[in-house]
């Protein structure tokens, strides 16, 4: 029965078998093909569903950058800080847990006790518990070892001057976000980048690898304020709005010649460590948000256009009988129905005479007025440091009537920011120069520090111009509006101003802003300071009463710690022979190093001052516009940058003294 | 005629490797798992490695014993009635994630279903080669085979394990195709096990769930289509180059049974493109060779035991691996040679052994 089989079995199996061959080949192709569609052509495809599924992103804060002033004390720093979360689905007891988190707190109640144990109840993979918590807490938490509760450092902004330039710094969210102020235009800057943590998860949600892409930290910022003279314009500030019962007010401390802001104060202000407690009025930068009408101060701009396109001289005689000047029904009359009868142009902004100003203004014209008013910077945002910063209220050369150029000239009618004003007036201060107001000097990003370099933005008037502005407003306050606001020892110039507020649409009789706008000393202007104040009560509202005193105090603070040489009544030179007609000349000090004056755009170079006593060589620099490190005590012995070297204003400097016997320091005064 | 002790070493050689690769894949799938369970991230490792010495020692000894020996009647009938007896005992053993599979033999769980196929192969293999001249008279040589298939089969699915009664039917319907089987009754047989097929798919709704999964895996990505997608992005996500061993992600709880049924899944993303191929070619090569063993082979009997053992190996793998890449639906059954498991690893170097004992009676005949 084999046997015949077995002649048969062969040839049949064998066909078989090559059939079952042949599909096991075709199903291990069609495997084959499927490995590769999958594993090349879909594979990105796949790789994405696996992260999406597999991965975690937990975002990791970089660090905040410092927020320095001018001389590198810290302003705004952050602070890693611990914060509680917990990943719900890993919390066994919800109940249980929240009691023991918030018996290690120490600090909640029950309400936030219910609160956190809601919160575990979700079904989400990740929830807060906390934010911020100090770090007993979250060693208190720590010891507890919960599970599926975790610990994520995030930066925390802490301002340790507290108010401090409050307004101009800003403040930062929860998330490390700048909401407000520098914080907020230099945001991105300052944040960093965001590295993020991928925590790889199993399908238990469990992590079990962790890919950090470490955070960039942000770049610090050095700004131009000086700590010592933002406090001296808030605390001023604030005594003068107090004193004035008034409703608030702000101050700017300018280098005319940088566009450098020093210090930048308004009032009320706020504590930014805590911004959420206090109100949009308190937080509000009136300095660059709020505009004002100048009044009186304005003047400046009428006078300079006058000047300048030499329609007038400032011995020009101008009319301003009967004190008062009408415009159809209009009548504008001088403050207090003065009349002064003929004037000088000088005295005209001396006196501040409304009808002289008008009479100046009418005839520069409209399209010259709106035109300089453009060129003092005017109607636009001034400086690209703030976000928040008000344009202001130009009207154009073809809406000015004869009855609005009046309102111009005398500073109605025209709505500015406190910073534009300082701005402006540093134009008469420098020479002539438009520089672009800065409150951000360096970036300083890994070490390297980026100066950012000042921008002059037009030249706006001639330096003889200038000049003549400078010594009309030097004499509003020797025999001026602005008596006030003289400091005892420097030449002060200045503008006061007083106007009435648009209060529901119209001007009232109360309320009024007034403000202070000049600059110290006269002849080498190291500071322009504008002060104004907004509806004092119960005082006389005036520029030269209120604002004036304001100016004059900070005006002193900053002339001191600047080291500036006094410019009026210089302790005498001992050896004074008959040299009679350079008497009267504001001898700016009698050193024995010629110091050239920096002028507008002229460069000087660096005195030797080897041999000189510290304080002497102090004030040589100061009055540069170096800062100064002083190293040892005696007379210099050397000196950065070496003697010959160009001035860089702003720039630092440094000098070595030693005491060396048999070598008295040479002082002016020996 | 016959040349003798040749062995086939292209078949040894890939076995090894397959064995080989379980070895360090069922650690590298099961460490975690083993850890989360017992604790004990090596407890797979040592086992697989037990049995692989275990089953390669059977393998030496398979491949010795002349498999002539098997075409003995008592010998046939006496596995059978063994494996008659041991299904039909399991079948009131304690349920192992509800199936009633393992026979408790010194602290290691057989499976007496994997068993049942070697003896089916046998018994099939005795029958054909006595009335494969009359293989197309289906009440002489076809109901037979198809009574004791069908009784195995039975004892299988009520454990239940529909996966290893599919495949033993696969193995008994090709003996019987290359025994010459005229085509019209395999389009037959066909037509007439759909119903049934239906049957047992409508009885039990979990395998309706598992097969309208691999249709389309993406319409319910968290319920059915769950194992199939996770089993998919295991595989995409290794790409060519892969993951590089124990690197997967996959095999970490979301892989159901990675070191199992799903062990393919964790060989192509820890080894690619590269290393999946490389085991489909271990697979294609122990087909080949099994295949021209069964055309060689010294008698018929030979010739079906071979074709038996290599198509048991054959369709297992290439079902399971298909079942992964979601070619067909999951129907667990796991990877001879390479998933973690004792008995199927026994019996699948048992029956390379005993491949290779009839690959040494090879005639030049063929």
């Amino acid at each position: 029965m084999t046997d015949p089989a077995l002649h048969r079995w062969r040839p049949t199996l064998k066909r078989r078998v090559l059939v079952t061959a042949a599909c096991f080949l075709l199903w291990a192709v069609g495997i084959e093909s499927r490995l590769v569609y999958l594993q090349v052509f879909q594979h990105d495809e796949l790789v994405a569903r696996a992260e999406r599924q597999q991965l975690r992103t937990v975002p990791s804060p970089a660090k905040r950058g410092d927020i320095l002033d001018r001389n590198g004390r810290v302003l705004a720093a952050s602070a890693d800080v611990d914060s509680l979360y917990a990943v719900p689905p890993e919390v066994a007891d919800p109940a249980a847990t929240a009691g023991a988190l918030c018996s290690a707190l120490h600090d909640c109640s029950d309400a936030e006790r219910k609160d956190i144990e809601d919160r575990l109840h979700r079904r989400k993979p990740f929830v807060y518990i906390r934010r911020q918590i100090t770090p007993a807490q979250a060693a208190a938490v720590a010891d507890l070892q919960l599970e599926g509760i975790g610990f994520m450092r995030e930066s925390r902004r802490f301002y340790p001057k507290r108010e401090l330039a409050a307004h101009l710094i800003g403040y930062v969210g929860q998330e490390s976000d700048g909401l407000a102020g520098l914080e907020s235009t230099y945001d991105s800057l300052v944040k960093g980048r965001a590295g993020t943590v991928l925590v790889q998860t199993d399908a238990h949600r469990k992590a079990f690898s962790r890919v950090e892409r470490p955070p960039t930290a942000g770049a610090s910022l050095e700004l131009t304020i000086d700590e010592y003279l933002q406090h001296v314009a808030e605390r001023e500030l604030r005594a003068g709005v107090e004193w004035a019962g008034a409703a608030g007010g702000s101050a700017v401390v300018m280098d005319p010649h940088t566009g450098e802001i020093l210090a930048l104060a308004n009032y009320p202000t706020f504590n930014p460590n805590m911004f959420r407690e206090f109100s949009d009025v308190q937080r509000r930068n009136r300095a660059i948000q709020d505009l004002y009408e100048p009044g009186s101060t304005f003047k400046i701009v009428t006078a300079s256009a006058a000047l300048e396109e030499k329609l007038l001289t400032p011995d020009t005689p101008i009319e301003t009988s009967p004190g008062v000047i009408r415009f159809g029904s209009r009548v504008i009359d001088e403050d207090k129905h003065h009349n002064y009868g003929l004037l000088s142009f000088t005295d005209v902004i001396v006196k501040s005479s409304n009808v002289g100003a008008i009479k100046i203004g009418l005839k520069v014209g409209a399209g010259r007025m709106s035109d300089f008013v453009q060129r003092f910077g005017f109607g636009r945002p001034s400086s690209p440091d703030f976000k928040a910063e008000s344009r202001g209220i130009v009207w154009s050369a073809e809406r000015l009537t004869d009855s609005a150029l009046a309102s111009v000239s005398m500073g109605y009618q025209v709505g500015v920011t406190p910073l534009q004003m300082a701005a402006a007036v540093s134009v008469v201060a420098n020479g002539g120069s438009l520089m672009e107001p800065r409150v951000v000097r360096a970036v300083i990003r890994d070490g390297h520090r980026l100066p950012v370099p000042r921008r002059a933005l037009r030249r706006v008037v001639n330096p003889e111009t200038a000049l003549e502005l400078a010594n009309i407003m030097e004499a509003v306050v020797e025999r001026g509006t602005g008596t006030k606001s003289r400091v005892a020892g420097y030449s002060v110039a200045g503008k006061t101003g007083t106007a009435q507020k648009v209060v529901n649409g119209r001007y009232s009789n109360t309320d009024y802003n007034v403000s202070f706008v000049g600059f110290v000393p006269t002849r080498q202007p190291t500071y322009t300071i504008v002060v104004v104040v907004d509806s004092p009560h119960g005082v006389p509202p005036y520029g030269g009463t209120v604002a004036a005193p304001i100016f004059s105090r900070i005006a002193d603070a900053a002339l001191r710690h600047g080291g500036v040489s006094p410019s009026v009544d210089p302790a005498p030179p001992i050896l004074v022979t008959g040299d009679g007609p350079r008497l009267p000349e504001p001898a700016p000090t009698p050193a024995i190093v010629s110091i050239s004056h920096p002028g507008p755009s002229g460069v000087s170079v660096v005195p030797d001052l080897r041999g000189l006593s510290g304080r002497e060589a102090v004030r040589t620099l100061a009055r540069l516009g170096l800062s100064v490190q002083m190293h040892g005590s005696g007379a210099v012995v050397r000196q950065t940058p070496e003697p010959g070297e160009p001035v860089e204003r702003g720039g630092g400097s440094s000098v070595w003294l030693e005491r060396q016997p048999g070598l008295t320091a040479l002082g002016p005064h020996p | 005629m016959a040349r003798t002790r040749k062995t086939d070493k292209p078949l040894f050689v890939a076995t090894l490797l397959l064995v080989g690769t379980s070895v360090v894949m069922v650690y590298s799938a099961s460490a975690v798992v083993a850890m989360d369970r017992f604790h004990r991230p090596n407890l797979f490792l040592t086992k697989q490695a037990l049995w692989a010495a275990l089953g390669l020692a059977v393998l030496a000894i398979a491949s010795r014993v002349d498999y002539r020996l098997y075409k003995n009647d008592r010998v046939v009938w006496g596995v059978l009635g063994l494996v008659g007896l041991m299904l039909a005992a399991v079948l009131f053993s304690s349920p192992v994630n509800g199936t009633r599979r393992w026979f408790g033999l010194g602290g290691l769980g057989i499976q007496p279903s994997e068993l049942a196929k070697i003896a089916c192969i046998l018994f099939t293999a005795v029958t054909l080669e006595r009335r494969m001249h009359r293989i197309n008279e289906l009440r002489y040589s076809l109901v037979p085979i198809a009574l004791i298939t069908g009784g195995l089969m039975l004892l299988i699915l009520l454990q239940p394990d529909f996966g290893t009664a599919m495949s033993l039917l696969a193995i008994v319907l090709v003996m019987v195709f290359a025994a010459g089987l005229d085509y019209r009754y395999l389009v037959g047989t066909v037509l007439l096990l759909l119903p049934a097929v239906a049957v047992i798919l409508v009885a039990a709704p979990y395998r309706v769930r598992r097969l309208t999964a691999f249709m389309d895996p993406w319409k319910d990505p968290l319920g059915s289509g769950f194992h199939i997608i996770q089993s998919l992005i295991a595989v995409g996500t290794g790409g060519v180059q892969g993951k590089g061993l124990m690197a997967g992600v996959q095999k970490l709880f979301y892989l159901p049974e990675p070191h199992t049924d799903f062990i393919y899944a964790v060989i192509a993303e820890e080894l690619g493109l590269i290393g999946a191929s490389a085991v489909l070619i271990c697979f294609l090569v122990i087909t080949w060779r099994g295949l021209r063993v069964a055309i060689r082979a010294e008698d018929s009997f030979g010739s079906f035991v071979a074709l038996g053992l290599t198509t048991m190996i054959g369709v297992q793998s290439f079902v399971n691996i298909s079942m992964v890449l979601s070619l067909l639906p999951t129907k667990g059954i796991p990877l001879p040679l390479v998933s973690n498991g004792g008995s199927s690893l026994l019996i699948s170097l048992l029956a390379m052994g005993m491949l290779l004992n009839i690959s040494q009676h090879e005639t030049s005949e063929a």
